[in-house]
């Protein structure tokens, strides 16, 4: 898949203004606000980052509770398998970045063999992908996550800027749910966001057999219900399994 | 040494000879500084057995269950973990509960749902004998726990090797394909996602395959599972 021709510098949606990437504060604080779980939010940033910036795909991956990491949203279905790999080798920007809290940016992948992760890299190149960037999702001294970006050459400063506020608004959304929240609290919520990944997994299983389709094409059936009646993805995919019973 | 890799090992441990769930039991106990610890297994949403560290613990988790009430029957419905610090303060929402759970001495009950995604498979309820709520820790160890104890009860349905697996907590791409495999399967077969992934696993293990692998192939189209 080439990116460059589906991402031409500055043409487009990139850069968006201010208002898009106004509306995607907007949203995500309104997704936080109604209780969004956190499959649903961080699925959200990623298809809010890929439409107001420079980016092409995007990813998220959470630390469970049992110290693991685990993929939670992303853009498309190259940016998951991405995600997974980096989990899978234990090797990869993201990984890092959830590891140390810090940003991973200007990652040099023309030059595969220098690169920290040699495997990772040559996957993102063969995706199409020129740059990739990890940027933390953290909050009172915590590392949570990180969210990856993979666009055609690397980002500037500005554009990472936005990308980090609207990382950092996601990361209030997940934890707002309330303002006592404690870390009993916290690794509930997340653990429930990995069974939550699963129920969705199941369901697009079940809906890829039974329209024929693609994984991508069955993920978007499943969102498409969910905004339809307004419910949460989680709860539109464990209808489509339960009806299996 | 991660959470995960850890508490495998003591769950290894404490399920040497005995079956899955009493084992998990046991390890549940001890990582919340509780007296005793059952776990309700269910089919269709109904117990179909109880398994506990002693027979009050078993007596209380099947009493639940019949009166239709308690934090056990809480996390199976909402699927997500129970915590009780104080069961006297709950005789308004659960009166027979809060009666029978005194009467058996028991001051804090904590239950968590045994998932595999929307398969639910039973309910962990760790039992003290004094309030308390768990400390951060514990409560993330219980987690864990409830975790691999479902993948193992459902190896165990499988015919599988039996034991702790933890072969899926390090491969986060096999998990998701497993996962939407199952579903695959489950549609194709006109049966639960549960069953699907029970016979994805006995595939995996009577062909000597690892599940992983299994997953992968049913995702890409050059395995189907016959009926």
């Amino acid at each position: 898949m080439d990116h460059d021709a589906r991402w031409p510098a500055g043409t487009r949606r990139a850069p968006a203004g201010e208002a898009g990437v106004l509306a995607a504060f907007a949203d995500l604080a309104a997704a936080g606000a109604a209780g969004a779980d956190p499959v649903e939010l961080t699925t959200r940033l990623c298809e809010h980052v890929v439409a107001v910036l420079p980016v092409a795909a995007a990813g998220v991956m959470v630390v469970d509770v049992g110290g693991a990491l685990r993929v939670l949203g992303s853009s498309s279905t190259a940016a998951h398998l991405l995600d997974l790999l980096q989990v899978q080798d234990d090797a990869g920007p993201c990984r890092d970045c959830c590891r140390d809290g810090s940003a991973v940016t200007d990652v040099a992948l023309d030059l595969a063999a220098e690169a920290p992760w040699p495997r990772f890299a040559a996957a993102v190149r063969a995706e199409g992908f020129g740059a990739v960037h990890a940027l933390p999702l953290a909050a009172r001294g915590r590392t949570h996550g990180a969210l990856n970006l993979f666009a055609a050459r690397g980002l500037d400063a500005a554009t990472l800027a936005v990308a980090q506020a609207l990382a950092d608004a996601t990361t209030l959304a997940l934890l707002q749910a309330d303002p006592d929240e404690d870390a009993v609290l916290v690794a509930r919520r997340l653990h429930a966001a990995v069974v939550a990944r699963t129920t969705v997994q199941q369901a697009v299983g079940v809906l890829r057999t039974r329209f024929a389709c693609t994984a991508d094409e069955a993920l978007g059936r499943l969102r498409d219900d969910a905004a339809a009646t307004g419910r949460a993805l989680v709860d539109v995919a464990a209808e489509a399994v339960r009806e299996r019973r | 040494m991660s959470r995960w890799s850890r508490i495998a090992d003591l769950l290894r441990e404490a399920a040497a000879g005995v079956p899955v769930a009493a084992g998990v039991a046991a390890v549940a106990a001890e990582l919340l500084g509780a007296e005793r610890a059952g776990i309700a297994l269910l089919t269709d949403g109904l117990p179909a057995g109880v398994v506990g560290t002693d027979a009050v613990a078993e007596a209380l988790l099947a009493e639940e269950f019949l009166r239709g009430e308690g934090p056990a029957v809480a996390a199976h419905a909402d699927g997500l973990p129970v915590l009780t610090p104080d069961v006297a303060a709950t005789a308004a929402a659960w009166p027979a509960y809060a009666e029978a759970a005194a009467a058996a001495g028991v001051a804090a009950a904590h239950a968590f749902p045994l998932r595999v995604g929307a398969i639910r498979l039973g309910v962990l309820e760790v039992l003290r004998d004094r309030p308390g709520a768990p400390t951060p820790d514990g409560y993330a160890d219980v987690l864990v726990v409830a975790d691999l104890a479902a993948h193992a009860l459902l190896d165990e349905r499988a015919d599988g090797p039996g034991g702790v697996p933890v072969s899926f907590v390090v491969g986060g791409l096999e998990l998701d394909l497993v996962q939407q495999a199952a579903g695959m399967v489950a549609e194709a077969l006109s049966i639960g996602v549960d069953d699907a992934l029970v016979r994805i696993r006995g595939h995996a293990y009577a062909e000597g395959l690892r599940v992983a692998d299994v997953g992968r192939s049913i995702t890409e189209g050059t395995l189907v599972l016959e009926e």
